[in-house]
């Protein structure tokens, strides 16, 4: 059940098309109250001539002036014989889609050609709460309402209003209305119940059942309001009520008012509960507009005001549709939100499980390898090697082994080579290993001390074959493997004796006894 | 009230979220810092290895060169090595007669190492050349770390093969059979 919402201010204009009748009904609906501000009654618009139908210029043009320079936006609601209206059990899909089945349906089942009327779609069985409510019956077999009317005749009033400078904002149906109107006006009080609505008209008349607010059936039947029996209203009324399998609640009858009671009051000879509908009592008139006196009969009034209910009634579904869409785009993003947090706290809750699960297992790893290194140190810290102390004492062993000469072998071979002329004597080596001055700055055990073996060689032997004798001496020393490489490179050898020259020789002779010294060459070690 | 549940249902995830971001936040530092303290660990382990292997292999090489020492050491006389010396040159040249005197220490002594000291000791003789030569030869090789530092030799006029000697020999002495570090007798004070 739709509420009105109170902070809304809607204003309609619903003009009726009846052949019988014009009525035109400004309405204003300021929070509860529904006040009828203009009510213009008129003559039919449409007139035969030469068999057709034709619109008659001036009462479009009293109409528009009556409601007053303001209105430039009309709703129409055609109440023509002509018109047809069905009930479609479809779903809805796409505007095209809808199109094709509801024009199969019309061309099928009811026989008419859709192409030459104009006509209006409602789905009924919809709820406005919410989109998804919306989704889900659009999703459904869902029931709707296909009214229509000769495209002639909807064109031709158009036209006829543009000419007057006043646009059709839409154009509406009473089958349409009347669900509309009842919803409007019948309040919350039988919501939950199965009720049927009678119209009656010039031609016919039409039931609509509904139960718990949803139109379950709708027929249109024949018969003329002059000669319309309760019985056959009666008759229809029971098919209807074997079809629902539930019991009937009331019967609403409206149109003009004095067919109204009459079937009203044959309904209810019959058994039937049954009343005229009277919800348009709940309209109340503008005070100027009663003390004028055109408010007309409240019957003439009741397609107009039904009209202008379902207006109402759009508007704020629009309204509700809009805030419902409002807080629905508010809720998707709260949702949204939502999700994304909850998707984050997931995420995180994940990452931070296993980088707990991995700070953990390296907690446990680091408490290993600690207890590791500590064994590790300790086991080390045991087990350190002399090696550099042994190597050490090696070094100077094996260096005081390398320090050595073979002075024997030297001294062999200094014999044997027998130098002509010479008789060797005596020979002295001498082969001093001493530590190098110390450096003061250098500490002892850092191994500062550096050794050098100095010395001489000293040969003594007598000399028979003069300076040649002393040449080949030379040449051996300088010759012998052994010798030359450990003496002095500046200054290997020296006689220390004596040449001796005797006046009246030609050449000088060397002394008897002959005596070189060989300086050691330098090592340092 | 049902709005402000409603409310705190819509921020309950985010509230999480910024906890368990937090909580990450602190587990990922924890998680860095624990790495780079596992890392160093193991760095360090990983020397204490290396250096326990080089442990190891000095370990070996030490073996090598006690072995090497312990063959050096063999031929090297104690520090009382006036007797072994003697014997030696004895049985080197038996047509030798010469006089050995007692080893002299020079106050600085010639060797760091404190298990060794150097001593000098002084031959003096005569005989064959031959013989002299031949006992020098076997002295060179039964005492490798001895060296003759003096050598003098002085043939006789009559018989060339004939000769006088006087010899400085400088070799190295042990303290003891063990090689402790310290020496024990008064003749190896270190300069």
């Amino acid at each position: 059940m739709n509420t009105i919402n109170e902070r809304t201010v809607n204003e309609v204009t619903a003009i009726e098309v009846s052949p019988r009748y014009t009525v035109a009904i400004r309405l204003r609906v300021i929070g509860q109250a529904v006040v009828v501000e203009k009510c213009i009654s008129e003559g039919p618009i449409f007139l035969m001539e030469g068999g057709r139908m034709k619109v008659h210029s001036q009462v479009v043009k009293k109409i528009v002036h009556g409601l007053g320079e303001g209105v430039k936006n009309v709703s129409l609601v055609v109440n023509m014989p002509s018109e047809v209206s069905f009930l479609q059990q479809t779903s809805i899909g796409t505007e095209s889609s809808l199109r094709s089945e509801i024009h199969q349906a019309a061309q099928l089942s009811h026989k008419i050609d859709l192409t030459k009327y104009h006509w209006t779609v409602t789905p009924l069985a919809k709820d406005l709460d919410n989109k998804h409510r919306l989704k889900e019956a659009f999703s459904n077999k869902t029931s709707m309402l296909v009214s229509g009317a000769r495209r002639e005749h909807v064109e031709a009033l158009r036209a006829a209003f543009r000419k007057e400078k006043c646009a059709v904002e839409q154009t509406l149906f009473p089958p349409v209305c009347l669900e509309k109107a009842f919803d409007f006006f019948s309040g919350n009080m039988l919501e939950n119940e199965t009720v049927v609505l009678c119209q009656s008209t010039e031609s016919c008349f039409s039931l609509t059942l509904l139960k718990k607010n949803r139109i379950l059936e709708h027929h249109i039947y024949p018969g003329d309001a002059a000669g319309l029996q309760t019985a056959q209203v009666l008759d229809a009324i029971g098919t209807l009520q074997q079809r629902c399998k539930s019991a009937i609640r009331c019967v609403f009858v409206s149109g003009e008012t004095d067919l109204s009671e009459r079937i009203s009051s044959g309904l209810k000879a019959g058994g039937c509960y049954a009343r005229t509908w009277n919800a348009i009592r709940k309209l109340s008139a503008a005070p100027e507009l009663k003390q004028s006196g055109n408010y007309p009969e409240e019957s003439y009034l009741f397609n107009a005001a039904a009209g202008a209910a379902m207006l109402v009634l759009e508007g704020q579904a629009r309204a509700d549709e809009e805030a419902a869409e409002t807080a629905l785009d508010e809720g998707i993003i709260a949702q949204k939100w939502v999700q994304l947090s909850a998707a984050a706290a997931c995420l995180l809750g994940m990452l931070s499980g296993g980088l707990f699960f991995f700070n953990e297992r390296l907690g446990q790893e680091i408490k290993a390898s600690e207890g590791k290194l500590k064994k590790a140190q300790q086991t080390v810290s045991v087990r350190e090697v002399p090696l550099e102390s042994t190597k050490k004492r090696i070094r100077e062993l094996e260096w005081f082994r390398e320090s050595r000469r073979n002075w024997p072998q030297i001294a062999v071979d200094l014999i044997e080579s027998n130098p002509w002329g010479l008789e060797i004597v005596q020979v002295k080596a001498t082969d001093g290993l001493m530590l190098d001055d110390l450096n003061p700055f250098d500490s002892a055990t850092t191994g500062a001390l550096k050794r050098k073996n100095t010395g001489s060689l000293l040969i003594e032997a007598r000399n028979h074959g003069g300076l040649s004798s002393l040449e080949a001496l030379r040449d051996t020393l300088r010759e012998n493997p052994r010798v030359w490489p450990i003496l002095n490179r500046k200054n290997p050898f020296r006689f220390l004796n004596n040449i001796e020259a005797s006046s009246g020789q030609p050449e000088a002779a060397a002394a008897a006894l002959v005596t070189v010294e060989c300086l050691l060459e330098e090592r340092l070690f | 009230m049902n709005d402000s549940v409603k409310l705190l249902f819509r921020l309950a995830p985010a509230g999480v979220a910024m906890a368990l971001m937090v909580f990450c936040f602190n587990q990922g530092s924890r998680f860095v810092r624990q790495g780079a303290a596992l890392s160093v660990i193991d760095g360090k382990i990983k020397a204490i290895e290396k250096q326990e292997q080089d442990a190891k292999e000095a370990e070996l090489l030490l073996g090598m060169e006690m072995e090497q020492l312990r063959k050096h050491e063999k031929q090297i006389p104690l520090v009382d090595g006036y007797i072994h010396l003697s014997r030696l040159l004895s049985d080197a040249a038996s047509g030798l007669s010469f006089t050995l005197a007692p080893a002299e220490f020079s106050t600085h002594n010639l060797l760091q190492t404190p298990e060794y000291c150097v001593g000098s000791f002084r031959v003096n003789g005569s005989g064959e050349f031959a013989n002299v030569r031949a006992a020098l030869d076997r002295l060179s090789v039964e005492m490798p770390f001895a060296r003759i530092s003096e050598m003098h030799l002085f043939f006789a006029p009559t018989n060339k093969n004939r000769v006088d000697f006087s010899l400085s020999l400088q070799a190295v002495l042990r303290f003891n059979e063990e090689s402790p570090s310290a020496p024990s007798t008064s003749l190896a004070k270190r300069p």
